[in-house]
Formats: structure tokens, sequence, C-alpha cells
């Protein structure tokens, strides 16, 4: 009774108009980027990428950290600031228990805000995507077939041959006989699609990536990789590294919706070890904002690309390892390839959840133990 | 109740208190002296915020620092001025009863009673944010007592208020001081202090400067005796029957008011027995009679300056 108390005044605390205007904001935002994007790509638009894109960059890399400081440093600091605080510690209630219901208040918050902004993000991205969510490619998943198999007869690529040199004997026959100048004809399209479909389907890798540095492997087929996947999860796996070779002429059989629900997921996980790191900044610094803004904005942002085990020392690697993001591949090189160039690996799922649990429930115990064991009186007010 | 043994707190560089040792038992006490002093520091000290850096803190004999077990049975009303501003008075008594363990079917009454107690039932479903200081400071108080607390810690509890107000809330806190609780309040102001209590401990620069009865306290300074003003027509007549006591130190006459006669003495209790006598027993009129020492601002201006 008295935690739905604490929980209800640490709510009542964190809502305040400032900070209501900021979640508007940050749940707003990603979706109106996405709407305008929607708006000046007109029918090149690709509602599963842009999601994909705008959910790593924004929903995961800048709204949940952001969130995560505001409303963890907040959910102690705003009463420490403002002196209130001292009603609730002189009360016959132990610390951790008001340090706890200010937690769960702003796990609540930041996941919910969290949550609102993907869930606008999905709805402004969202469009039916032919043979969503299907590993099989069918014709409708070949974006212009005359070019597809003018590729496939003349590969441009080191990847491109691999997969050709894959495909049967009468599929490589008729397709040398095809004049690239005229229409794609079905039954060899069916064909080389039959093809492709067994080397997806079969229980092996269909190219390591590791042999074709040209190929720019998304976050998420790099992410299933590191699973090991076997069956289906293979298969799904053998789907996307296709797409990787050639770029542009299969569409993704990835969808806004499951990506959606594997974010979902990862949301309030994020939110918890987030929210637990900065409540206990806010337990041990003065002004924690500007510190947990260097370390959401610094900290959190580049390390995850560093090369090497670095990497492994932020939260957004985890994240991104249970939450991974198709990005549009560009053909200039950013800094972030570059960076990911350097540190092909990612973390398995299974550590990345240990990982994740061990650092909430690390952050949160001292949070705990400092909260009880510290003073908290400001000098100027303490004479 | 409280008690501190050699108790010191400071700040880095800064002092709080400086090795105070005092024991308060029930009743209304009063914590003097000017602004830094200590009394907050002190306060903090017994409501378990703060720990002494050396000596020892303890309050039903418990260190109080996140007690529970002290917080049940003790009522804190700090000075600060920040509430929740967008709560409104009740829910925000509401809230710290729940905290302070009242059961809910208890908890509404109670919240009444304690409105009613600090007269404020007439604002109490008004926010916060919208209330005069004087409402502050009352709504303050309410959730200071809302849990029926042995132990009463209030910190400048009159500020803000105006004089009705005053008067009011001095009222309750000698009440609740006749309960058998142990009421402390803090203040910088004498007069509002010599409204509420003879029981005094006095504060200057982190020490204790002297600590009981205002009176006694007084009677133990040597080095400043006890002054009487006495206004009679037969002034110059009842200065010489006055000298012819040993324990009187001197006798003046007032240069603006021939009428009036101050006397110095270290034995005013000797003093205060045998005046009744002589007046009666030689005719004087008496037409006022002022201590000016037994006025707190006289002891406080001996003690710290002395």
């Amino acid at each position: 009774m008295v935690d739905l108390y604490l929980l209800r005044n640490a709510l009542r605390d964190l809502a305040s108009a400032k900070r209501l205007v900021v979640a508007a904001i940050l749940i707003m935002g990603p979706a109106f980027i996405a709407l305008a994007i929607r708006l000046g790509m007109g029918s090149q638009f690709d509602g599963v990428l842009t999601y994909g894109t705008l959910a790593a960059l924004l929903v995961f890399g800048f709204v949940l950290p952001i969130l995560a400081v505001v409303f963890g440093t907040g959910a102690v600091s705003q009463e420490l600031e403002q002196r209130t605080m001292v009603y609730l510690l002189t009360r016959p209630v132990p610390r951790w228990r008001i340090l706890l219901a200010k937690y769960v208040a702003a796990w609540i918050v930041i996941s919910a805000t969290g949550l609102l902004a993907a869930l606008a993000l999905a709805a402004v991205t969202y469009q039916p995507t032919p043979g969503s969510g299907r590993t099989a490619l069918n014709r409708r998943s070949i974006v212009n077939p005359r070019k597809f198999l003018a590729q496939l007869q003349t590969p441009d690529s080191p990847v491109v041959d691999y997969v050709t040199q894959r495909l049967s004997a009468e599929t490589l026959e008729q397709l040398s006989r095809w004049d690239p100048d005229t229409p794609a004809p079905r039954p060899l399209l069916r064909m080389v699609l039959t093809d492709l479909n067994k080397l997806i389907a079969a229980d092996r890798r269909l190219y390591d990536p590791a042999d074709f540095p040209e190929i720019n492997v998304p976050d998420d087929a790099r992410q299933l990789m590191a699973e090991r996947p076997r069956g289906a999860a293979n298969a799904r796996l053998n789907r996307w590294l296709l797409e990787a070779a050639f770029p542009d002429l299969i569409r993704t059989n990835r969808t806004t919706g499951n990506k959606l629900y594997r974010d979902v997921l990862v949301l309030p996980v994020g939110a918890a070890a987030y929210g637990a790191f900065f409540l206990l900044l806010a337990t041990i610094l003065p002004r924690a904002l500007i510190t947990g803004l260097f370390l959401a904005f610094g900290w959190e942002s580049w390390v995850p690309m560093m090369p090497g085990n670095f990497r492994l020392l932020s939260v957004m690697t985890y994240l991104r390892a249970l939450a991974p993001h198709a990005r549009p591949q560009t053909a200039s090189t950013d800094m972030m390839q570059i960076f990911q160039a350097l540190s092909p690996d990612t973390v398995p799922s299974a550590l990345a959840w240990i990982v994740l649990a061990a650092t909430t429930m690390a952050a949160l115990a001292l949070a705990l133990a400092i909260f009880s064991y510290r003073e908290y009186v400001p000098r100027d007010d303490a004479t | 109740m409280i008690s501190l043994t050699r108790a010191s707190r400071w700040y880095g560089q800064v002092i709080g208190i400086n090795d105070v040792t005092c024991t308060i038992q029930a009743g209304l006490t009063a914590l003097l002296g000017p602004n830094g002093a200590g009394k907050s520091t002190f306060m903090k000290l017994v409501t378990g915020q703060l720990r002494p850096t050396t000596g020892d803190v303890r309050v039903f004999n418990q260190r109080p620092f996140a007690n529970t077990h002290v917080f049940r049975r003790i009522g804190y009303c700090p000075e600060i001025e920040a509430l929740y501003d967008d709560m409104t008075g009740r829910s925000f008594v509401t809230m710290l009863a729940a905290m302070a363990g009242i059961a809910r079917a208890k908890r509404a009454e109670r919240v009444d009673e304690v409105l009613g107690m600090v007269s404020m039932s007439h604002a109490a479903d008004r926010r916060i944010g919208g209330y005069s200081k004087g409402m502050r400071q009352r709504i303050k108080i309410a959730q200071a007592l809302v849990h029926d607390p042995e132990i009463i810690i209030l910190d400048e509890p009159l500020n803000g208020l105006d004089p009705v107000g005053r008067k009011e809330m001095t009222a309750l806190f000698l009440r609740l001081a006749t309960e058998n609780r142990c009421v402390l309040v803090s203040s910088h102001i004498l007069y509002e202090v010599e409204q509420m209590t003879r029981q005094i401990i006095l504060m200057d620069r982190g020490r204790l400067r002297a600590m009981g009865d205002v009176y006694q306290i007084r009677a133990l300074i040597d080095a400043h005796p006890h002054r009487v003003s006495i206004t009679t027509s037969r002034a110059r007549d009842l200065a010489r029957r006055l000298l012819e006591f040993p324990y009187i130190l001197s006798a003046t006459l007032d240069s603006a008011d021939a009428r009036q006669v101050t006397i110095e003495t270290r034995s005013p209790d000797a003093f205060y027995d045998d005046l009744p006598r002589i007046v009666l027993a030689d005719g004087y009129r008496v037409e006022e009679l002022d201590s000016p020492d037994n006025n707190l601002e006289a002891v406080f201006r001996y003690l710290v300056k002395g």
C-alpha cells in the first residue's frame, strides 16, 4: 500500500509539464522524420528499411538514452534539488523502498515513451510488403527481373559470381542462351528462383561474408550469423545474405511487424538497464543530468563502434545484439561503416541477455545501497 | 528522549555543530540561536538525516540516521519552503500519513483531525501551489503531527505566519507539550520563544552556549549581575533601603526618569523573596517592576557575546 503511494508520488513527480513536452517530442520526432522521408520518396519509399534505420538511430540511439537520462536521473535529482526528499526520508519507510518505487516509476515512463515512439514510427512506415516474412523468393521478390538475370549472366561482383556458380547446370544453360536485350522470360526466372530457393533452404550458409569484403551485411543478418542458426533461422539468414548480394534487386522479406515485435520486447529491457544506470548516477553525483547526457551521447554512441572488446563496455552493444536493425546500404563509406568493418563480430544474444540483466541488477543494487547509506542534505541548508 | 554526547558535525572545513552534549526530555524546548548557529544541523542529526562526524546522537536510545523505528515516533517540520505544489494539502498529508504507517481505515479521519488542528480544513482540497506562505507552514506542521509522534521537531515553524497564526500555532505546540510529548522548536526570533517556553537550548557558531530555564541560565552568569528596574514615587528612598542588603551590588537612579531605580544583584531569588516584604513594610507604591535580564534577548546577548 505504502509502495503504491510511493509509486504514485514518483510518477506524479516525473510527469511535470516540462518533461511531458520532452516526452511528446521524443514520441513524435522519429515518426515525423519518417513521414517526411515517405512523402519525399513517394513510390521509392521502403517502409521496412526506413523503420529499421530510424528505430536503430533514433528510437534506440537517441530516444531511449535521452529518456533514460531525463527520467532516470530525474527520479531522484528533482526531489533532491527541490529538497522535498526530506519529507520522504524522515518517514518510517526504508530508503531502498523509496528509491525502488522511483526506479519503477522511471522504468514505466521510459518504457512507455520509448514504446510509443516505436509504435508511432511503425505506423508511419507501415506498408504491405510483398511476400512479407517469407524466406522463399517468388516473382514479386525481384525488383527488376531483366536486370537481375543479366547480373547472373555476367556477374559484376565476386559474390554474384559465387552464387551463379551454384545454380544448376540446366539453369546456367538456359541463362547463357538468353539475350539480355529481350524481356526476362518467365520460365527462366522460375528456374533461377527455384534454384535460389533450394540454396536458401539448404541447411548451410549461402556464403561467408568474410570472403566478400565488398558486401555490406546488415546488422540483423550479422547478428543472426553470430547465433549459428539452423533450419528456418538459417534459411532466413540465407535470404538476407542473398538480398545483400543483390542490393536493390531483391526486395527484403523483412516486415515492420516482426521488427517492431522485437523492439517492443527489447525497449523495456533497455529502459531497465539505462534507468538503473542513470539512477545510480543520480544517487552519486549532484548534477547527474549533465554527466548522464555526456555518457548517453558520448560513451554510448561511440563505444559500441569501437574495435575489439572495448565496445563490450557499452549497454548499447548488447541492445543492438538483441534488437538488430537492417539499415540501407549506401555506396559511400561513412565513419560508421569504417568502424563496423573494424569490429564485424556481434555479441551472441544469450550473452546480451545475461549482461543486460546483470548490469541492471548491479546498478540498481548499488544505487539502493548508496541511497540507504548516503546523506542527502545540501550544505547551504544544513546550518 | 533525545541525547547528544559530544556530538560534532563538520561539512568539510565548515562547522555545523561542535562538541554538543545535551539531553532533551518531554515538554517544549526552544532551540535558539542566530542564523548559522547550527540549529538546523542539530535538528537534522536528531531527525536522522545526518550522522555526527564525531560523538553520538541518540533518540529513544537509538541512532536515528535512516532509522525507521525512530521515524515512526518522530515528526519533523523542515525549514525549507519546498512542497509538492501540484498536490492538494489533503493528498500531501494523506500520502505522508500512509508512509508513516497509519492504517487505511483510520487515515482519512486522522488527516481531517490534524488539518483541523492547524486550521487548514477549509483549504485542504486546494493545490499547495496556490497556498500563502502561512498556509504552507501550517500544512508542513500538519504532516509532522499526522502520525501522532512522541517527539516533534519543528524548524522555524512560525516563519511566514501572521500574528494570529503565530498565536494559534504557539498554543498548539504548548498543548502538544503538555501531552507528555517532546516538542523541540527552533527559532532565531527571541520574542517568539519567550511566548512559548522558558526551556531553551542556546546555540552559537555550532556550540551549545547554554541550556535550561532562561531564568536559571541567567542566574548562572556571574559576570553579568541580574538587573531589576522598579518604578515608584520614592525611588531614591527605595534605593537606599535596598542597598542595606548584602546581595545588592548597586542601585542606580535613572537620569531620565527620577521615579525609576535599577538594582543589580547576583542573587535574584533572594531579592525577589525580600522585595514584597520591603514594599509592604515601608509602604512603597510600586508602579512598575521590570527585569530586563529576564528578557531572552538579554540572556542571549550575554551568552553569545560574553
